[in-house]
């Protein structure tokens, strides 16, 4: 056994992890007493509930790779839950993922943990924990954020990659927890990467090659954004819903309430949880969202290279 | 004949218009402004020739072209099982 080491601390989607082993892509912080521990993560062995779980229904917004992934709820200890990914990857959450425990074997790898964990794994947690979750991309464009929703494929985190290009700062990739703070929603910080498929990698760059890997088992790159991420918090400007592409230049149309309010349902996967109560008040908070925040439905270009047309104009969407 | 709203659904304003939601099946539904008006008349049990004339007055037009939009509108909240006939 190698010797112990300390946990590392980390913030992420305003939530506060103490984990035993690192997370790859998240810088740590220093510890801090007076910050309450949101979520422990630790390794472990991780058994199906079996009899004692039940199966919730798949969640239309699973796409991490090829992965699918069961989970089961277990029926005696309320807030415990087992995710296992087809690669064998399993994530036990207890107490409403107060207490997180991964488990993998070879040639699986922390840093596929780290990709699975700061995907559906704690929007799940944020969910249980009563947080509004958009399945989103966002950018900060002078204190402004552009939430990009989509389904995989749609460009998030393309167009994304392409803001940052354009001086944007980095907030979440793929996970936007929303907060508000007085009226006004906000949408809290990920982590400083953007992941990419290799071909948009290398329409972006030129050469995907230029990227480094997600991880050794997987066909994905990232962009590094630590210099230009944000750290706290940021006030939502606009909403754009990324549909497929198609040729010519972007086309982009403003939802009225309703359209707005059910394109961001469809991204949230609010009947994944059987929980009424839960569904009933993301219901509540997305028609808020949707009367807060404009939203548009939009049509990007199939060029990549005219990305940057596309760019300017979603920066114009934003007060 | 009077309606309510079906047990399970949930809905909420967003702006002047309106969504809703059936927690019994996971569904999704969206009404307009005029929509948004009618639903919520139907929810405090407002009968359909009130609402079809409170619509005319509000939107300049004749009675029976808007009874015609109510009972329209009706007909699909109930096919999609989101309201109900109230059992005298």
């Amino acid at each position: 056994m190698p010797p112990a080491a300390a946990p590392e601390h980390y913030l992420v989607y305003g939530l506060a992890l103490r984990s035993s082993v690192a997370i790859e892509g998240l810088e740590a912080i220093p510890f801090d007493t007076s910050r309450v521990i949101d979520c422990d993560v630790i390794r472990g062995e991780i058994s199906s509930l079996g009899t004692r779980g039940s199966l919730l229904p798949r969640d239309p917004l699973d796409e991490v790779g090829e992965a699918t992934v069961t989970v089961e709820q277990s029926r005696d200890e309320r807030g415990t839950f087992v995710f296992t990914y087809r690669d064998g990857m399993r994530f036990r959450l207890e107490g409403n993922g107060s207490r997180i425990t991964a488990a993998w074997d070879p040639p699986a790898t922390a840093a596929d943990m780290a990709t699975y964990l700061l995907g559906p794994v704690l929007a799940f947690v944020l969910r249980l924990r009563g947080n509004l979750v958009l399945h989103a991309s966002a950018v900060d464009c002078d204190g402004r954020a552009l939430l990009l929703c989509g389904t995989s494929g749609a460009g998030k985190s393309t167009t994304a990659a392409a803001f940052l290009n354009s001086g944007a700062n980095a907030i979440t990739d793929d996970v936007s927890a929303i907060v508000w703070r007085g009226a006004v929603p906000h949408v809290e910080p990920g982590y400083p990467r953007v992941r990419l498929w290799s071909d948009s990698a290398a329409g972006l760059y030129g050469d995907a090659e230029t990227l480094p890997r997600l991880s050794e088992t997987w066909e994905k790159r990232f962009v590094d954004a630590r210099g230009r991420f944000v750290r706290d918090a940021v006030p939502i400007g606009a909403i754009a819903v990324l549909a497929g592409r198609e040729p010519g230049p972007p086309r982009i149309r403003r939802l009225s309430g309703h359209e707005a309010a059910m394109s961001l349902l469809v991204r949230t996967s609010a009947v994944h949880l059987a929980d009424e109560a839960t569904q009933g008040n993301e219901l509540s908070r997305i028609a808020t969202l949707a009367a807060a925040v404009p939203v548009f439905a939009v049509s990007l270009g199939d060029d990549l290279a005219a990305l940057s047309t596309s760019v300017n104009a979603l920066r114009e969407l934003l007060p | 004949v009077k309606l309510r709203i079906a047990s399970g659904v949930v809905f909420n304003q967003v702006g002047e218009e309106l969504v809703l939601l059936d927690l019994n099946r996971g569904v999704y539904f969206g009404l307009d402004a005029i929509g948004a008006r009618i639903w919520q008349a139907l929810a405090e049990g407002v009968e359909e020739g009130e609402i079809a004339n409170a619509i005319a007055a509000e939107y300049e037009t004749n009675s029976e072209t808007a009874l015609e939009d109510v009972r329209r509108l009706i007909a699909e909240l109930r096919e999609a099982g989101v309201v109900e006939d109230v059992e005298r």
